[in-house]
């Protein structure tokens, strides 16, 4: 954990409004993605992160240290955005952001070929995703997109990690079964 | 032949299609191991034999590769720019919320109407029920005190009056439920087996030799 984010913590857990203030916009862009990617809906998407931002303000004390900080974080949210698809059953989710909101890591150093290249290409996975059955779309949300560790999805999701290994590989396959047939990446 | 040649490979896929299957399958099973590194080098080494001929399973395994590095960019999405200060306009409607009296709180939930209804509800129920008594009950049960041995016209007499008590009594219940009425029904016809059951012994007792209390007492005065 890097001194300025663990200094950050040490001010967050203490109420001060700007270190918590630094705190959000810190996380913001993973916990509205990761509720984004669960219920679907922008607008509804926004409720959930708001909610989890919310939540973790009742327990300040309790925020964990940078290396269990982040599966903490998600945990919140994936809870708080399967509670809000259980209120919501009857509308199914339909993605409505434009596939340009979601943030690109290295786009300053792209001309505007690349920059058209990888737009498409995150298109196909974006619809890739969509595709996905619930249960795979989870694993990869988690494992391959947030980076969580295989133990830190087992202990989310209640399962064992055996399961979630296999998952995972099944979860894999037929994500890149589903990009070949979008014309691959 | 060549054993790269387009009919050593059409061969190939002959025979196995004549034997075990394509492998295509078994590659698939191993390909997130693969793509990981966590192959042994054998292992490795027949999948990449296969995907020199296979250029479905090289698609495959291309896209789970480049995967890896294009999925981490999912990972954020820009909420807006007035994300954070809808989060602080939450904390601080929360924090409102908590400093009312519980009361309040209370009351303003959506489903208090409801459970205020449904404690109305039952409160006027019970009330009903302890104001308006049924008044004859009892009766009944006290009219079957049996005397002494009494005889068969005795038993039948007051067989009767309980009958015509418990029937009042059902006119009075029927005022205000019927939950109340089937508890009664079900009372009364126990009774009423109770009794026919103990009429039905009497008679037979009284067929016998023994005698009457009457008997008894004239047969004592004499």
């Amino acid at each position: 954990m890097t001194v300025e984010m663990q200094a950050l913590l040490a001010e967050v857990r203490r109420g001060d409004e700007l270190a918590w203030e630094a705190f959000i916009r810190t996380h913001q862009g993973r916990v509205f993605g990761l509720a984004y990617h669960y219920v679907g809906q922008a607008e509804d998407a926004r409720d959930v992160a708001q909610d989890a931002f919310v939540r973790v303000y009742q327990h300040l004390a309790e925020i964990p240290d940078e290396p269990g900080l982040i599966p903490w974080l998600l945990a919140i949210t994936r809870n708080l955005s399967i509670d809000h698809l259980r209120r919501r059953k009857a509308r199914p989710p339909v993605w409505d952001l434009p596939i340009e909101d979601f943030k690109h890591l290295r786009a300053s150093e792209e001309g505007p070929e690349e920059a058209e290249l990888r737009a498409s290409r995150k298109g196909r996975v974006h619809r890739a995703l969509q595709e996905l059955s619930e249960l795979n779309r989870e694993i990869i949300l988690l494992k391959e997109i947030q980076g969580l560790g295989l133990e830190e999805i087992a202990g989310m999701l209640g399962v064992p990690l055996g399961t979630v290994k296999s998952r995972s590989n099944r979860a894999r396959l037929e994500l890149a079964e589903k990009l070949v047939a979008l014309g691959g990446l | 032949m060549d054993f790269q040649s387009p009919e050593s490979v059409d061969l190939t896929q002959a025979i196995l299609a004549r034997t075990s299957g394509s492998a295509c399958a078994r590659l698939h099973a191993e390909a997130c191991a693969f793509v990981d590194g966590a192959l042994s080098s054998e292992r490795a080494a027949l999948i990449q034999a296969h995907v020199a001929h296979c250029p479905d399973c090289t698609a495959l395994l291309e896209t789970m590769k480049k995967s890896i590095s294009v999925l981490p960019e999912f990972s954020e999405v820009d909420p807006g720019p007035w994300f954070s200060h809808g989060v602080r306009v939450r904390i601080r409607a929360l924090e409102q919320n908590q400093k009312e009296p519980s009361i309040w709180r209370f009351l303003r939930r959506p489903r208090a109407c409801l459970e205020l209804a449904y404690a109305g509800t039952l409160a006027g129920t019970l009330a009903g029920a302890l104001v308006f008594q049924v008044p004859h009950l009892e009766r009944p049960f006290q009219a079957v005190q049996t005397q002494t041995a009494p005889s068969l016209l005795e038993m039948q007499t007051q067989t009767h009056h309980s009958m015509q008590h418990l029937d009042q009594g059902l006119a009075h219940a029927r005022a205000f439920g019927a939950r109340s009425l089937h508890v009664i029904h079900r009372g009364r016809a126990r009774l009423h087996h109770a009794l026919l059951r103990t009429s039905q012994t009497l008679h037979l007792s009284s067929n016998n030799t023994e005698p009457s209390q009457a008997d008894i007492r004239s047969a004592s005065q004499d």
